[in-house]
């Protein structure tokens, strides 16, 4: 466990003392394109330092949740503590920072490198740069981290590591020399990148004397301890018993606890510069322990925080509702629970004629969004109304006030809207060159503006664009991939609102008009979306006893219309002695059915064709 | 039944027996009827088979008597269904009737019907079951087109039904039912007229005329699940063939007094009527289904199983103690019913209160035109006839 040569952690004293030695520490992450080897190489590395048997490498320890493994993306930080005996005879702690590979979570990333001194940059010798490598190398660059390029997956035949090589001198600036050969599947060169840590890893400064100032950069939920929070301490100490501050909060909590996984939870007692541990302090609530804000002590506090917290905040919203209604109250104490270990994600009640009571919630994007979608429909065994996404719109008024909306359903009369504006990224492709075209005609239509073109190497183009937000909501990565057939890889980030030419539009059913399918959309493709929504809608809203209109129209105008006529024959010709209890569940069964849609006027419409929306977003944009 | 009951002259009773065995499986079919030529290849011999399943019938009988205090009960109506009775050998046919007869008490009146098929009905066969106490025939023709005798899988023609027809009246039947299908793969509206024409010529009493529906676990429904039973009406093609049946029949004197059945005055089906008022019913033989009380329960389905267990054949039963689902069943029942329900009787047989639990949505329905409402009775109107299951699934 835990200290290995440094001290014997397992008793600690009251006031714990410091003996690590600063010059013993390396703190590094992992950053990788997805599937480029992260999580096999943490297991390599756990696996040679000792900190894992070979049984309990059975599974990859870094992806602990199910979903993630699934997935094969760390969306939660878990960190470990390392000892290291080198070549030189020392003994080294090594706390290996894992970091969220995803776009959705780029803040995330960068407070975890924030609290590393390097990161090894892992490439995969078959596919080169991706658009995550250069984002996360681009992350470390701007946190002054030293880069270990390791080229992984040297053992597939269809291995290139010169090409590899040469990217990264001439994409990322770094020398060819420096890169690493490693199999991490096979633990070649593993060895050597431990070393390389040790060598070129700078070790972590910092003064235990001055006031304690410590970044959190990841926190969770357990049902015991309550929120924990991970953090890097930069200046001072933070000693199980001290009373200390969340600075942006300014919550204070006495500390329980203060330890480290190594990976089995181990108690340190105090933390210094330089280390990375958890705190526990029966914080009742996550949102207290804020990813990238700095906890210091009460009785000596720090005057300034580390720069560069940032409020979660939410960029994606959808309404979220019970197919059931009778499960609001389940799905409420759902949300709770996922918040509890997931302060990104938001929610706030809402109520929607068409769908009842649900809630309005916020996502950090749309990976975020199906996450949570998936772990509420696995873990909490709810079926689930989604109302297709929206970007936060910026709706400028006649009188100058500015309202952000979240939903289209709260867009103001237009009579008092002086214009509107949506979000923009910034989005990069790197795309082998023969699909350069295929992009740009995909950019096109999705509203996008070229900022740059340019070749990483013969085969290898980045291009650059500015995009509208909505545009990459609906199915922007099931294009990308399609068109480019998997070879192209996207990351973003977020730029400015931008005034924009959207309009509000909306289904009626009936002649009324359903809240739940409005969407605001860009003038020049309200015309398709009502055509193909209505279309979609009139093949999934079952005939009924009466004939239902389906219409989509901008503001007063009808711009599609669709007819489902009436049902006039649903009889069963024979019923006698032998038939009745067959019969009668057949015909309960229909009404099981029916209770599941939902009554919208007189209409009765199926939960699918909420989702027909995301759907049809698909195929128009 | 409550207690108050035990002391009043006992309701009388439907019986049923079934008689499962046919000479071929028609392709529509979902009844429990097995083809007897491979019933035969296997291991019954001569007409043993008959013989034997009389035995266990007859031993069913018995039982039911005794351990549901049935015994000397009043019949209103015995059935003998199908399969194919009209197969059946005559004196094992009659020796259930009579057991039948010694266990319950019938009465002159008593409604006895056989069903048969075309292609086993002569007259010699027709006399004896009129002479073992049948008084209604019922005959299954479907249809008087041979190409689309053929499209249902039958084994007899257009001529062989007249012929049957015929036999039952030269047996001295004078209440005999006619059964005809419509909506038949590549059936015209023409077609099924004159289908409908060739049985008013006839004249029977009684006339059943069904859409054909097709089933799960028939070879029709896996052509259909697979998308390859052609021919088929469009929903258009056939709402005309129903209107233009209601119109011939009721034009020639039937009335029509349940979905898909037809009378002349003073015809209807007393066993059917009993089943759709929901009165009590024993079912005799293999997959027979009975309601006692409020429980209602049914025997194996296969005649080798059925036989094995013949003192106690249930294979299934459930007991409809709820008042609603009563309610619900009653209903589900009684609309098919062109007279309807009367609320009052609901209410005292189910022990509650249909208005209180539907007031809201018989109005709807009313106001909707798809449910009629007079002197505490209420019945579907010809739309709501027509969209009987959505209206029906609301009381379940
Ligand atoms: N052949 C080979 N496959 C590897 C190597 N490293 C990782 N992989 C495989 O690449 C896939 C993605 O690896 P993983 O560690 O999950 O990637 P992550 O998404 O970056 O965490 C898995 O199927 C690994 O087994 C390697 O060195 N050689
Ligand atoms: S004759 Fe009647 S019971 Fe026999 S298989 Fe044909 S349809 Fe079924």
């Amino acid at each position: 466990m835990g200290g290995g040569g440094f001290t014997d952690r397992s008793r600690p004293p009251d006031r714990a003392v410091l003996t690590v030695n600063l010059q013993k520490i390396r703190n590094f992450s992992i950053i990788a394109h997805i599937d480029h080897g992260k999580s096999t190489l943490a297991d390599r590395i756990l696996e040679i330092t000792g900190a894992l048997s070979a049984r309990e490498m059975s599974s990859q320890v870094l992806d602990s949740m199910a979903l993630e493994q699934e997935r094969g993306i760390t969306i939660k930080a878990a960190s470990v503590r390392l000892t290291y005996r080198a070549a030189d005879g020392g003994d080294y702690i090594f706390n290996l920072i894992d970091t969220p590979g995803h776009v959705d979570f780029h803040y995330e990333v960068s407070r975890s490198l924030t609290a590393c001194e390097g990161a090894l940059l892992i490439i995969d010798a078959t596919q080169g740069i991706q658009a995550q490598t250069l984002a996360n190398a681009y992350l470390a660059l701007e946190q002054d981290l030293v880069i270990i390029p390791v080229i992984n997956k040297i053992d597939l035949p269809s291995a290139d590591p010169d090409r590899v090589i040469t990217q990264v001198e001439e994409v990322l600036g770094l020398g060819g020399e420096e890169c690493l050969m490693v199999s991490a599947k096979e633990g070649v060169g593993v060895a050597e990148l431990l070393e390389a840590i040790v060598e070129r890893v700078p070790p972590p400064q910092g003064d235990p004397e001055a006031p304690t100032r410590a970044l959190i950069i990841d926190s969770w939920f357990d049902s015991y301890q309550g929120a924990v929070p991970l953090v890097r301490v930069f200046e001072g100490c933070i000693r199980k018993g001290d009373l200390v501050k969340f600075m942006s909060t300014r919550s204070e909590h006495q500390i329980l606890d203060v330890g480290m996984f190594t990976p089995h939870p181990a108690e340190l007692g105090v933390l210094g510069p330089g280390e990375v541990g958890f705190l526990t302090a029966a914080i009742r609530d996550v949102s207290d322990t804020k990813v990238g804000d700095t906890v210091t002590l009460t009785r000596s506090p720090a005057e300034t925080p580390i720069p560069g917290f940032q409020e979660p905040k939410a960029m994606v919203f959808s309404g979220l509702y019970a197919a059931d209604s009778g499960d609001f109250e389940n799905l409420r104490s759902a949300l709770d629970k996922l918040q509890l270990n997931d302060s990104a994600f938001t929610f706030e009640p809402e109520t929607s004629g068409a769908l009842g009571f649900g809630f309005r919630c916020g996502f950090l994007g749309l990976l975020h969004m199906d996450i949570i979608r998936e772990r509420l429909e696995r873990e909490f065994d709810l079926t689930l109304i989604f109302t297709a996404p929206t970007v936060v719109y910026r709706v400028v008024l006649n009188d100058g006030f500015v309202e952000e909306i979240e939903s289209p359903a709260r867009l103001p009369d237009l009579s008092r809207v002086d214009h509107i504006e949506e979000p923009f990224i910034l989005g990069t492709i790197l795309v082998p060159s023969e699909y350069v075209g295929a992009i740009m005609k995909l950019t096109q239509e999705k509203r996008g503006v070229q900022r740059s073109m340019e070749y990483l190497d013969p085969q290898t183009v980045q291009l650059v664009y500015e995009l509208p937000f909505s545009e990459i909501l609906f199915d922007f990565y099931d294009k990308l991939k399609s068109i480019t057939r998997g070879y192209a890889s996207f990351d973003y980030e977020h730029l400015t609102f931008r005034t924009s030419d959207v309009v509000k539009l909306d289904i009626l059913l009936n002649e009324q008009p359903v809240d739940a399918f409005s969407t605001i959309i860009h003038k020049e493709k309200a015309y398709y979306y009502g055509r193909a929504l209505t279309g979609r809608m009139r093949k999934l809203i079952p005939r009924q006893m009466f004939e239902v209109i389906i219409q989509a129209a901008v503001g007063n105008r009808v711009i599609a219309r669709e007819t489902i006529k009436a049902l006039r024959k649903d009889v069963t010709a024979k019923c006698y002695g032998g038939d009745i209890t067959r019969k009668r569940k057949l015909l309960e069964k229909q009404k099981e059915g029916k209770k599941r849609m939902k009554n919208i006027g007189t209409v009765e419409v199926p939960q699918e064709a909420f989702m027909a929306v995301l759907d049809v977003g698909r195929e128009v944009s | 039944m409550n207690k108050g009951e035990k002391h009043r002259a006992p309701r009388s009773i439907a019986i049923y027996v079934h008689i499962p065995f046919c000479l071929h499986k028609c392709g529509y079919c979902d009844f429990n009827s097995y083809a007897l030529d491979t019933l035969l290849e296997k291991d019954h011999a001569g007409q043993d088979w008959a013989a034997s399943y009389t035995d266990v019938v007859i031993q069913e009988i018995a039982g039911r008597c005794a351990n549901l205090s049935l015994s000397g009960r009043p019949v209103e109506s015995v059935f003998f269904g199908g399969g194919t009775p009209s197969l059946f050998p005559v004196e094992e046919t009659a020796r259930i009737l009579d057991t039948i007869r010694r266990s319950f008490t019938p009465s002159a009146s008593t409604e006895i019907t056989l069903e048969a098929n075309p292609g086993a009905s002569d007259v010699e066969r027709f006399a004896a079951l009129r002479e073992a106490g049948f008084n209604r025939l019922s005959i299954g023709v479907q249809s008087f087109d041979d190409e689309t005798l053929r499209r249902l899988d039958r084994i007899h023609t257009g001529d062989d039904a007249r012929a049957a027809f015929r036999s039952a009246r030269q047996a001295g039947f004078s209440n005999v039912s006619l059964d005809l299908m419509f909506g038949i793969p590549f059936q015209s509206p023409e077609q099924a007229k004159t289908d409908i024409e060739s049985a008013l010529v006839l004249a029977p009493e009684h006339l059943s005329a069904y859409e054909l529906t097709i089933e799960p676990g028939t070879h029709f429904g896996a052509l259909h699940s697979r998308g390859e039973l052609a021919g088929l009406p469009n929903e258009e093609t056939a709402l005309a063939m129903w209107e233009m049946r209601d119109r011939l029949l009721s034009e020639a004197g039937y009335e029509r007094y349940e979905i898909s059945n037809f009378a002349r005055p003073g015809y209807c089906c007393r066993h059917n009527l009993n089943y759709w008022k929901r009165g009590e019913y024993l079912g005799i033989g293999a997959g027979a289904h009975s309601l006692i009380g409020d429980r209602r329960f049914w025997n194996h389905a296969r005649p080798d199983v059925y036989a094995k267990e013949a003192k106690d054949p249930a294979a299934g039963e459930e007991n409809i103690t709820n008042k609603r689902k009563a309610l619900g069943e009653s209903l589900m029942l009684g609309l098919r019913l062109r007279e309807g329900v009367s609320l009052r009787e609901v209410s005292e047989r189910c022990g509650t209160d249909p208005e209180e639990k539907y007031g809201e949505l018989f109005f709807n329905l009313e106001k909707k035109g798809l449910l009629e409402r007079s002197n505490g009775n209420i019945r579907l109107t010809h739309r709501g006839t027509l969209l009987a299951n959505r209206i029906l699934a609301e009381f379940l």
